[in-house]
């Protein structure tokens, strides 16, 4: 006790708060944004009258509507395919051992460390030479670079931290191989699988720069409707604002999810 | 039920041969129990007849059916894993019964049969369970349910109990063996644990770096060992080197030591001039007080207190022999003692 002791529940305090500022406030400022109907500078601490009308506005808007379908056209698509890559990718990489296959697992992460903006140069011209510019196979296979390592990462920790046994315990028992895959690994790996579809599926409704350059005009997730919001000749940003939410709603329950129902090895097989 | 055979098989892993089987038969209904330390290439072979691993050459028959190509769903062997390797997401029920539903058995005669199986293993009552929910032996009880329940040719056993304490695992043993005579299902039984393997078996077949060096009834294995590996692998035994110099009737020989001591020994390979190691068990060597067939001197070097035994180190001229006696008049280390060696019960080996 003492003065010790008061010095370092105020650091801690001090500590906490900053952190807590730094998360929560510009979280705030997109809420209030979003509800602001009437803001002057000059009364900066609160908007003068709140209420729903950006949120009604973005409904009546026929961009932004096409912009949700985009969306959520792409990201469940994007999740799909990634799962199927990462299916029998994950098998291998979970229950195999063969030579180079530490160097392997790692180049399928640089796609995560190379900026997106050198990736969608590269990408870009190969895409135009193809005719996938802004079409929706293109968006989901841009969005997929991302999403896949992601997916596979969840999944292959999901078949390391199955017993090796159970395969030949069930092929033992007189399952065929196909029968082993769908009894009794992908039960024991959906968790897994659920962990890699959050992943893939938040990063493709958040990805910004690859959806710019390759799909843009045509294909406007709402990521890149936000930035139009804000830049340009017509600036909105209580649009952009009322919009991020949105984006943002989906996330709350699957935070929720992921803290209940998934062991944190398939999430922390992202990180390894 | 059937006769497991296999002929020539072997299978290298790089360098290490891990099954190198000239011939080995398993009768029809017997418990024959693969024993070696780790690495000896035990459970290779167990996976080999499971048809999870295919042999580099050599057949497998059950019966006179060769088995080489089948795979292993389609061979009807039951295998009880060391992991026990249950099904996570499935009840006890829905594990017992995976085989039969996979065999597209009807539904109401999985019933029953899960059933019967259950209380073959004294596990009614927990059909609603997940493997997590129960405690180890109930899950190897689960295990061994689940591999009956098929009614398979042959039953394949990798240590099934090595993941239990000591205590139960004893009990198990017994269990085990009479469930396996009830059923009469020929069945191939791995395990590193001497103690284990002669308290099951019919047979044992004692292998060491792929290869199997002995095949006998446990009596067979432990009281004539066919080489000095076995001799030391399967319960303890001394060893005093030395030469064949006498061959006499039925095998009996005198070996003369390296320092000169000369022994009488019965050999499987009578043949004056031939090196050889006496192996000789604890229990076959006992304190005399005057001199006679087979009797030396020696010095008492360490006393280990077993409670129901005492177990002795005595130094016979270079040699150390292991003895044990009753703990009613312990001798102290540094007495001098005289030793008599059962020369019955001395097995001059050549390996």
């Amino acid at each position: 006790m003492g003065w010790k002791y008061v010095l370092k529940s105020l650091g801690n305090g001090i500590i906490v708060a900053t952190l807590l500022f730094y998360v929560f406030f510009p979280l705030t400022v997109v809420v209030l944004w979003s509800i602001a109907e009437k803001w002057y500078p000059e009364h900066w601490w609160a908007p003068q009258q709140v209420g729903l009308k950006w949120f009604r506005g973005l409904f009546e808007l026929a961009d932004v509507q096409l912009s949700f379908i985009q969306t959520f056209t792409i990201a469940p698509i994007v999740v799909l395919l990634s799962a199927l890559i990462s299916i029998p990718a994950g098998y291998v990489f979970g229950t195999k051992d063969f030579p180079g296959k530490r160097f392997l697992e790692n180049l399928f992460l640089v796609p995560l460390v190379v900026p997106a903006i050198a990736t969608g140069i590269s990408i870009l011209g190969i895409f135009t030479q193809w005719g996938l510019r802004n079409t929706y196979l293109g968006v989901i296979l841009a969005h997929m670079i991302g999403a896949t390592p992601y997916m596979l990462r969840c999944v292959s920790a999901a078949f390391e931290s199955l017993d090796p046994a159970l395969e030949e315990a069930a092929r033992n028992l007189g399952a065929s191989r196909w029968q082993v895959i769908w009894k009794i690994l992908v039960p024991n790996i959906a968790p897994g699988i659920l962990a890699g579809s959050i992943f893939a599926f938040s990063w493709s409704i958040n990805e910004f720069v690859l959806t710019l350059i390759i799909g843009f005009p045509s294909i406007t997730t709402l990521a890149v409707k936000i930035y139009q919001y804000i830049s340009g000749y017509h600036i909105t940003p209580n649009a952009a604002a009322a919009l991020s939410i949105f984006l943002s709603l989906p996330s709350i329950p699957i935070a929720l999810a992921m803290e209940k129902y998934i062991k944190t090895e398939y999430i922390s097989g992202v990180a390894r | 039920m059937v006769k497991v055979t296999l002929k020539g098989v072997k299978k290298r892993y790089e360098k290490v041969v891990a099954c190198d089987i000239d011939y080995l038969e398993i009768k029809d209904g017997e418990l024959f129990t693969l024993l070696g330390p780790s690495g000896s290439g035990k459970t290779t072979t167990l996976r080999i007849i499971a048809g999870f691993i295919k042999p580099d050459a050599g057949e497998i028959y059950f019966d006179d059916k060769l088995m080489n190509d089948v795979p292993p769903e389609k061979r009807n062997t039951a295998m009880v894993f060391q992991s026990y390797a249950l099904f996570p997401h499935m009840t006890v029920f829905e594990n017992v019964a995976f085989g039969l539903k996979i065999r597209k058995v009807p539904e109401h005669e999985i019933k029953e049969r899960v059933k019967r199986a259950l209380e073959l293993v004294r596990l009614s009552g927990l059909e609603d369970r997940y493997p997590r929910q129960l405690s180890g032996g109930q899950q190897q009880r689960v295990a061994v349910a689940r591999a009956i329940v098929v009614e398979p040719d042959v039953l394949l056993f990798d240590e099934p109990l090595s993941n239990l304490d000591a205590k139960l695992r004893e009990s198990v043993r017994f269990e085990l063996r009479e469930l396996q005579k009830k059923l009469g299902i020929t069945s191939i039984y791995v395990t590193h644990d001497q103690a284990e393997a002669l308290v099951i078996s019919d047979r044992i077949g004692v292998m060491n770096e792929g290869k199997i060096l002995q095949v006998g009834t446990p009596t067979e294995i432990y009281e004539r060992p066919s080489c000095k590996f076995v001799a030391d692998f399967i319960g303890i035994s001394s060893f005093i080197e030395g030469k064949i110099v006498e061959v006499g009737e039925k095998g009996r020989v005198v070996v003369e030591t390296d320092d000169g001591l000369l022994i009488k020994a019965v050999s499987p390979t009578p043949e004056k001039g031939k090196r050889v190691s006496i192996a000789v068990r604890p229990e076959h060597i006992k304190f005399v007080s005057e001199k006679g067939e087979n009797t030396f001197e020696g010095v008492v070097k360490r006393v280990a207190y077993l409670g129901n035994m005492v177990e002795y180190r005595v130094a016979v001229g270079e040699w150390e022999l292991r003895m044990r006696d009753l703990p009613t008049k312990v001798v102290s280390p540094g007495e001098k003692v005289l030793v008599q060696l059962d020369p019955e019960k001395c097995i001059a080996l050549i390996r």
